[in-house]
C-alpha cells in the first residue's frame, strides 16, 4: 500500500488544516483566488474521503462484512514512563495517542461533513465580502476538527477535536454573523464550553481509572491511557461502579446534551443559527450538533452501559419534551431561520429517542438521521440564505408567493420540506420510521436481544411529533412560496446587495449545484439505503449493542418476578433494579 | 409467468413515473404545451400494463388462484430495522398482484387516462393556450398515477405507506395548483394536515403489527401465523389502521379536508377527490380484511363511521350551492357507504361501488368542470341555470352520472349501493335504515343541482355571452364515461372472471373471513330493490317539485327553519369547532413554549451566570486596583505554590 492509503485519515483531518495555513499566507488582495482555493481545497478532502470510503469498503469486504475498524493509525502522542511516583511498585507510563481510524458508525458522519463543508464554503461566495481569508481558513480549519472528532479512537484526541470545533465557529459567528452576533457568539462559546468542562473531568477521571486498571501487557505498567478499546474495557470488567457510571454519566452528558441540544439546554441554539452567516449556519445545524449524538454513541452508551440505562428513560423524557416543544416553537416564529433552528430542536430529540431505545433499528435509525438532518437541514439554511442574499429579510410577514418568481428555489424549498417531514421515499422516511420503530419495540425481546430501557408510551406521544413537523414546515412554505407575491419594498426580486452584485429572480447556477448533490442523496437514502446499511449495522452491534448488553440483561433479570409492563411505565424501577442487579454483573466480571 | 407479472407491475409504475420526470425536464426546455403527450402515453402504457396483468392473473387455472394470490413478488431489498436475527431482516419493495390489485388498477387507470385527456382541453384559456402551469400539472397528474398503483400494488405495509403518502403529497401539490390564491394554498396545507392526523394512527398500526409480527409483508401478517401473532391486538390495530382511512377517504370526523380540497382544478377533483385516492381507504380496510373480520368492535366502528358519515355529508349537500361542494359532500357520502359495506362484511359489494362510483362521480365532475369552464369559472348553481340548451353533451351526460349516483334502477349506482343496502339490513337494521334515507336524500340533493343548473330559463352570469359546449378534449371522455356509468353495474352480472364477486371472491375471503352476508351475485332481494328504486325516484322527483314545480318552497324553507338549515349550510360548524379546541389551544402552546424559552430559561441562565458574574465584579473591584505590588504578590504566591505542588508529587 501507498503513502496514501496508509495516511488517508491523517490527510484527510490535516489537509484542510494545512490549507487553511496555506490561505492565511496568501495575500489578502485577492478575494477570488482565496475563495477559489478553500474551495478546491474542501473539495480534495471530499475526494479523499471519497477514496477512504473506496479503502474501507475494499478492507472490510469479508465473509464477515464490515465489522471492524480499518484504515488504522496509531503513534504515541505524548507518552513518558511517569516521572512521579504514581505507580506504586510498578513502573508508571503515560500514553496518549494520536490513534485514528474508520468504522461504520463514523464513516456516514465523515462523508456528511466531507460533502457539506464544500457547499457551505461555495455559498459563502456572494455573501462574504469581508476579510475573506481568515473568513475560509476558519472554515477550513473547523472542516478539519469535525473530521478529526468522527475518526479519534483515542478520548484525549477525541476532546481535542471536538473542543476545538468551537472556536472557529465563534469566530465565524462573532464576526461574519447578523446585528446580535456579539451575544449570539458568547452565549454559544459558554454554554458548550460549560458543558464540555465537566466533560473533560469525566475524561480525566476515565483515563484515571484505566490508569489504576490497566495493566501494560509487556512490562506489567501501569498506563494512563485515553485508548477507546481500553475504556470500554473498564465498565465491562466492572472496574466503574454503578454509582461512579451515573456521575460520569451525567459529567459527558453535560456536554453532549448542550451540543445536541437537548431540551431544555437549547436555548443557545436559535440564536446561534439566527445570528450565524449561513454557512456557519449549514455547518453548525448539518454537522456540529452531530457531534453531540455522535459523543453519547461513540462514549457514553459502550463506556458507561449501566448508566445509559438507567438515564435511558429521562433522557428520552427530555427528549421527547423536546420533539413537542421545538415543534410548536418552530410553528409560531415569525424569522424563517428561527423556524428551522427549532425545526433542529424537534429532530435531535428524535435522534435521542432513536439511540435510547437501545435497539438495532433505533440506533440505526438514529445514526441514519444524523446524516438526513444534515442533508435536508444543512440543504434549509442554504435556502434560507438565499432568500436572504436576495431580499435582505427573513422575515415571513414580508415575503410571499415567491413561487411565482423563484421556481426552481420553491422546487427546493419543498423538495426538502417533504424530506424534512419524512415522506416514504425520501431519506427522512426511514429514519423516523426506524427510530419510531425502535422506541416502540424497545422492552421487546424479539430475536433473543435484550429489553430496552423504552417502550410504546414513548413512541406515540413523539409520534404525534410527525404531525407537528408537517405543520411547521408547511406553515413555512405556504407562508414563503404560496399566496400572492409579497416582496419586501424597493427590491422588485433583483435586489442589488450592499456591494452592487445583483442576483436574479430565481437561482443561479452555482446555487443550482449547491443543492442540487444534497437532493440527490436524500433521493438516493430514501429509495436504496441498503449498501449504508450493510455498513452502518454491524459496527452498531458489535461497537456498541454487544457491549450494552451485560447491562441490558441484568435489568432483565431484576425484571422478571414484577409485570414486564413496569418496564415501559416506571424510569424509576429501571433505575433500581439496573442498580441492584448490577454488583452480580460485576463479579461475574472479574 | 411469475416473473412476467412482476415485470408488468414494475412497467405499471415506471410508465407514469417516467412520463412525470421527462415532463419536468421538457417544462424547460419550453416544450411545455406539448406536456400532456407525456402523461397520456405513460399512463396509456400503465393501463396496456393492467389489462395484460388481469388476463395474466385470468390465466392462472382456479385451483392455483389462492396460493398465486398470496405470493409477494419482491423486486429489491429497501431497508431493514434489525439485524437478521429478529424478523426477516431486510424490508423489501415487493408486490402484491391478486384479482383486488387487478381491478384497483383497472378503475384507477382508466379513469386517469380519461380524466388526464380531459385536462387537455381543460387547462387551456380561450385561445388554446395552456394555463400558467400546464406542464406542472400534467407531471403531477403522473406522479400521482404512481403513487396510487405503488399504492395499490405493495406488497408490505411499508410500500402501502409510501403510497398513501405520495398520494397525499400529489393532493396538496394539485390542490394548491392555483398557489397564488390564498385559499387553494390553506385548502391544499388543510388537506395535508388533516391526513397526516389519520396518518398517525395509521403509522402507529403499522408499527404495532411490527412489535407483534416481526414483519410487515402481507404475505406473512395475513397468513395464519401472522394473525395468531396478533392475537388479542387485532382491535386496536384494525381501529389504528382504520385512523388512517377516515383521514384519506375524509370520513367522520376528519372529512373536513374534502370539501375546500375543490380549490384544485376541477380535473383534479374529478380524478383525486373522488374517484380514486379517496378509495384508498376503502381499498385499504378490503385488503387487511384478516386483521379487521377478527374483531367485532373494529367491524363495528367501520359500519357505524361509514353509515353515519353517508347520512352526515348527505344532509350538509343538501343546503350546498357550489357545484364541486355538492359533489364532494356526495363523495363522503358514498365513500361512507363503502366502508358501510365494509362493515357489515361485504367487501366485494365495496369494491364494487367502489368501481361504479369511481366512473358516476368523475363523470359528475368533470361534467362540473365542462359548466365551469363555459360559465368563465362560475360554480355557483344560484348564479346561473337552464344550460340544458346550450350544452347538450354536458348536460346529457350529467344526467347519466347523476342517475347513477341517485341509485335509477338499472344504473350502475343501483347495483353496487343495492348490495350494500342488502347487507346492511342483514347485518345492522338501523344502519340499513339509515342508508335506505341516505339514498332518498342522494337521488333529492343530485336532481336538485341538475334542475337548477340546467333547467328552467336560461340565466348566465355577468361577463357570459351566451353557453357554448366544451372542445372534444373534454366532451369525449364525458361520453366514455357516461357509458361506464350506465354499465358498470354489468360486471356484477356477468359471468366467469367478468364477475366481480367471483373474480374478488378468493382474495377478500380466501379464509372465509368475511363469512355472513356476502352478496350473491345480482341475485337481490326483489323487494329491496323495488324499494330502493322508488326511494330513488320519489327523490327526483320531490326534487322537481320543490326546484322546478314550486320554486317558492326552496326559498321558504330557510325562513321557516333558519336553526336547521343555518346547522346544515355551515356545515355543523365542524370546522369552527376544530379551529377552538384544537388549533388555537396549540398555536397558544406553542407561542407558550417559545415564551418559556426566552423569558424563563433564560432567566435561569442569567442567575446560574450571575454568580461568576459577581465573584468577577467583586475580584475586579478588590484586587484590581492598579496597585503594581498586589499583582506581583499575587504572581509570586502562585508561583511558589505551583512549584509546592510539583515537589511534594514527586
Amino acid at each position: 500500500m501507498g503513502f496514501l492509503a496508509q495516511h488517508i485519515l491523517s490527510v484527510i483531518i490535516f489537509f484542510p488544516i494545512a490549507a487553511a495555513i496555506g490561505l492565511l499566507l496568501m495575500p489578502a488582495s485577492d478575494p477570488r483566488a482565496i475563495r477559489r482555493n478553500a474551495f478546491l481545497a474542501s473539495l480534495a478532502t471530499l475526494v479523499f474521503a471519497i477514496v477512504a470510503t473506496v479503502y474501507y469498503v475494499d478492507q472490510q469486504r469479508g465473509p464477515q462484512g464490515f465489522h471492524g475498524l480499518a484504515l488504522a493509525e496509531r503513534c504515541q502522542w505524548i507518552s513518558d514512563p511517569l516521572p512521579y511516583n504514581l505507580g506504586g511498585d510498578r513502573p508508571a507510563k503515560l500514553q496518549v495517542q494520536y490513534y485514528v481510524a474508520l468504522d461504520g458508525i463514523s464513516l456516514p458522519l465523515l462523508l456528511l461533513t466531507a460533502l457539506l463543508t464544500p457547499l457551505a464554503i461555495w455559498s459563502s461566495f456572494e455573501s462574504i465580502r469581508e476579510r475573506v481569508r481568515e473568513y475560509y481558513a476558519l472554515l477550513l480549519l473547523l472542516h478539519g476538527a469535525m473530521l478529526g472528532v468522527f475518526c479519534a479512537r483515542d478520548l484525549l484526541l477525541f476532546y481535542v477535536f471536538f473542543e476545538f470545533t468551537l472556536i472557529p465557529l465563534y469566530l465565524i459567528i462573532g464576526i461574519w454573523g447578523g446585528s446580535q452576533r456579539r451575544r449570539a457568539a458568547d452565549m454559544f462559546f459558554l454554554y458548550t464550553l460549560a458543558g464540555s468542562v465537566l466533560t473533560f473531568a469525566a475524561v480525566l477521571y476515565l483515563g484515571w481509572q484505566a490508569f489504576a486498571n490497566v495493566r501494560d501487557p509487556a512490562d506489567g505498567a501501569r498506563v494512563l491511557t485515553f485508548e477507546l478499546e481500553r475504556l470500554y474495557q473498564l465498565a465491562a470488567e466492572g472496574h466503574l461502579t454503578p454509582s461512579v457510571q451515573s456521575i460520569l454519566f451525567l459529567a459527558l452528558f453535560a456536554g453532549f446534551a448542550i451540543k445536541v441540544p437537548l431540551f431544555p439546554f437549547h436555548t443557545w441554539l436559535p440564536l446561534a443559527h439566527t445570528e450565524a452567516p449561513t454557512a456557519g449556519s449549514a455547518i453548525l445545524a448539518g454537522v456540529l450538533l452531530k457531534l453531540g449524538t455522535y459523543g453519547f454513541l461513540r462514549l457514553s452508551l459502550p463506556m458507561l452501559p449501566v448508566a445509559s440505562v438507567t438515564f435511558a428513560p429521562w433522557i428520552a423524557v427530555l427528549a421527547i419534551i423536546g420533539i413537542l416543544y421545538g415543534a410548536l416553537a418552530a410553528w409560531v416564529q415569525t424569522d424563517i431561520k428561527k423556524l428551522v433552528a427549532y425545526s433542529s430542536v424537534s429532530h435531535l430529540g428524535f435522534c435521542l429517542l432513536g439511540m435510547f431505545s437501545l435497539k438495532m433499528s433505533g440506533l440505526t435509525g438514529s445514526l441514519l438521521y444524523m446524516v438526513n438532518h444534515g442533508l435536508s437541514t444543512g440543504a434549509l439554511f442554504l435556502l434560507v440564505g438565499m432568500i436572504y442574499d436576495r431580499y435582505h429579510t427573513r422575515e415571513m410577514a414580508e415575503l410571499g408567493g415567491l413561487a411565482r418568481r423563484m421556481p426552481v428555489f420553491a422546487f427546493f424549498l419543498i423538495f426538502f420540506t417533504l424530506s424534512s417531514i419524512g415522506l416514504p421515499g425520501l431519506n427522512g422516511f426511514i429514519g423516523e420510521f426506524l427510530v419510531l420503530l425502535g422506541a416502540f419495540t424497545s422492552h421487546s425481546t424479539a430475536g433473543g436481544t435484550p429489553p430496552g430501557p423504552l417502550g410504546v408510551w414513548y413512541a406515540v406521544p413523539a409520534a404525534l411529533g410527525i404531525v407537528l413537523g408537517a405543520i411547521y414546515m408547511l406553515h413555512l412554505c405556504r407562508a414563503v412560496l404560496f399566496g400572492p407575491l409579497r416582496e419586501p419594498r424597493g427590491s422588485q426580486g433583483h435586489a442589488a446587495d450592499a456591494h452592487g452584485t445583483t442576483l436574479p429572480a430565481d437561482l443561479t447556477l452555482r446555487e443550482t449545484a449547491l443543492l442540487a448533490p444534497l437532493a440527490a442523496c436524500c433521493l438516493w437514502l430514501g429509495v436504496a439505503p441498503k449498501p449504508l446499511f450493510n455498513v452502518m449495522q454491524p459496527p452498531v452491534q458489535s461497537q456498541v449493542l454487544a457491549r450494552m448488553r451485560p447491562a441490558m440483561t441484568a435489568t432483565l433479570a431484576g425484571n422478571r418476578p414484577a409485570s414486564p409492563r413496569v418496564t415501559d411505565a416506571d424510569p424509576k424501577s429501571i433505575r433500581t433494579r439496573a442498580v441492584q442487579a448490577n454488583p452480580s454483573a460485576r463479579t461475574e466480571g472479574r | 409467468m411469475t416473473g412476467d407479472v412482476t415485470q408488468l407491475a414494475v412497467w405499471i409504475l415506471l410508465a407514469p413515473l417516467m412520463g412525470s420526470i421527462l415532463i419536468g425536464m421538457i417544462g424547460l426546455r419550453g416544450l411545455r404545451d406539448r406536456a400532456h403527450w407525456l402523461a397520456i402515453l405513460g399512463v396509456a402504457a400503465a393501463l396496456v400494463a393492467a389489462v395484460m396483468l388481469f388476463n395474466d392473473l385470468r390465466a392462472i387455472p382456479n385451483a392455483e388462484r389462492a396460493a398465486a394470490f398470496e405470493k409477494s413478488h419482491v423486486v429489491y431489498d429497501w431497508f431493514r430495522a434489525d439485524a437478521p436475527t429478529g424478523g426477516r431482516g431486510w424490508f423489501p419493495v415487493e408486490f402484491r398482484i391478486d384479482s383486488l390489485t387487478s381491478v384497483m388498477l383497472l378503475t384507477v387507470l382508466s379513469v386517469s387516462l380519461l380524466v388526464i385527456v380531459y385536462s387537455v382541453g381543460y387547462m387551456r384559456d380561450h385561445h388554446g393556450q395552456g394555463e400558467r402551469g400546464y406542464e406542472r400539472f400534467f407531471a403531477f397528474l403522473a406522479l400521482f398515477v404512481f403513487s396510487m398503483c405503488a399504492l395499490v400494488l405493495a406488497g408490505n405495509f411499508l410500500l402501502l405507506y409510501l403510497g398513501w403518502e405520495l398520494v397525499g403529497l400529489c393532493s396538496y401539490l394539485l390542490i394548491g395548483f392555483y398557489y397564488q390564491k390564498p385559499s387553494a394554498a390553506a385548502a391544499a396545507k388543510k388537506a395535508f394536515l388533516v391526513n397526516r392526523v389519520g396518518d398517525f394512527g395509521f403509522g402507529l398500526g403499522i408499527l404495532l403489527i411490527y412489535w407483534r409480527c416481526g414483519d410487515l409483508s402481507y404475505t406473512y401478517v395475513f397468513s395464519d401465523a401472522g394473525r395468531a401473532a396478533l392475537d388479542g391486538y387485532e382491535t386496536i390495530v384494525a381501529l389504528l389502521l382504520f385512523c388512517g382511512a377516515v383521514g384519506k377517504s375524509a370520513q367522520l370526523p376528519l372529512h373536513v379536508w374534502l370539501p375546500d380540497a375543490m380549490e384544485g382544478p376541477t380535473p383534479v377533483s374529478a380524478l383525486i377527490h373522488a374517484a380514486t385516492m379517496v378509495t384508498a381507504g376503502v381499498y385499504m380496510v378490503a385488503r387487511c380484511g384478516a386483521i379487521f373480520t377478527a374483531s367485532p368492535t373494529a367491524m363495528a366502528v367501520v359500519a357505524i363511521i361509514g353509515g353515519a358519515t353517508a347520512l352526515f355529508a348527505a344532509t350538509i349537500a343538501l343546503t350546498q350551492f357550489d357545484m364541486k361542494r355538492i359533489l364532494a359532500y356526495s363523495t363522503i357520502s358514498q365513500l361512507g357507504y363503502m366502508f358501510l359495506g365494509l362493515g357489515v362484511h361485504a367487501p366485494a359489494s365495496a369494491i364494487f361501488h367502489l368501481f361504479t362510483h369511481a366512473y358516476f362521480k368523475a363523470l359528475l365532475f368533470l361534467g362540473a368542470g365542462s359548466v365551469m369552464h363555459a360559465m368563465a369559472g362560475e360554480i355557483d348553481i344560484r348564479r346561473f341555470g337552464g344550460l340544458a340548451r346550450g350544452l347538450k353533451i354536458t348536460a346529457a351526460t350529467f344526467w347519466i352520472g347523476g342517475l347513477a349516483l341517485a341509485g335509477f334502477p338499472l344504473f350502475s349506482g343501483f347495483w353496487s349501493k343495492d348490495e350494500i343496502i342488502h347487507a346492511a339490513l342483514n347485518h345492522a337494521p338501523i344502519l340499513g335504515g339509515l342508508a335506505l334515507l341516505t339514498a332518498l336524500l342522494t337521488a333529492f340533493y343530485t336532481f336538485r343541482m341538475i334542475f337548477l343548473a340546467f333547467h328552467g330559463p336560461q340565466r348566465l352570469p355577468p361577463g357570459v355571452e351566451h353557453a357554448h359546449e366544451s372542445v372534444a378534449w373534454m366532451t369525449v371522455p364525458l361520453l366514455l364515461l357516461s357509458i361506464g356509468a350506465i354499465g358498470a353495474g354489468g360486471v356484477a352480472m356477468a359471468s366467469g372472471d367478468f364477475n366481480i364477486h367471483a373474480w374478488l371472491g378468493p382474495v377478500v375471503a380466501p379464509h372465509g373471513e368475511w363469512s355472513g352476508a356476502e352478496s350473491h351475485a345480482g341475485g337481490e332481494d326483489l323487494t329491496l330493490m323495488i324499494v330502493s328504486g322508488a326511494l330513488s325516484i320519489v327523490g327526483t322527483i320531490a326534487a322537481w317539485y320543490v326546484y322546478r314545480r314550486r320554486p317558492a318552497i326552496a326559498t321558504v324553507v330557510p325562513i321557516l327553519l333558519p336553526g336547521p338549515h343555518q346547522l346544515l349550510y355551515q356545515k355543523y360548524y365542524v370546522d369552527e369547532l376544530y379551529d377552538a379546541l384544537i388549533v388555537s389551544p396549540l398555536r397558544r402552546l406553542g407561542r407558550f413554549c417559545f415564551g418559556m424559552d426566552r423569558y424563563v430559561i433564560n432567566t435561569l441562565l442569567w442567575l446560574i451566570t450571575a454568580v461568576p458574574r459577581s465573584i468577577g465584579f467583586m475580584l475586579k473591584e478588590t484586587m484590581q486596583v492598579g496597585a503594581i505590588q498586589g499583582y506581583a504578590m499575587g504572581m509570586a504566591v502562585g508561583v511558589l505554590l505551583i512549584v509546592w505542588v510539583v515537589l511534594a508529587g514527586s
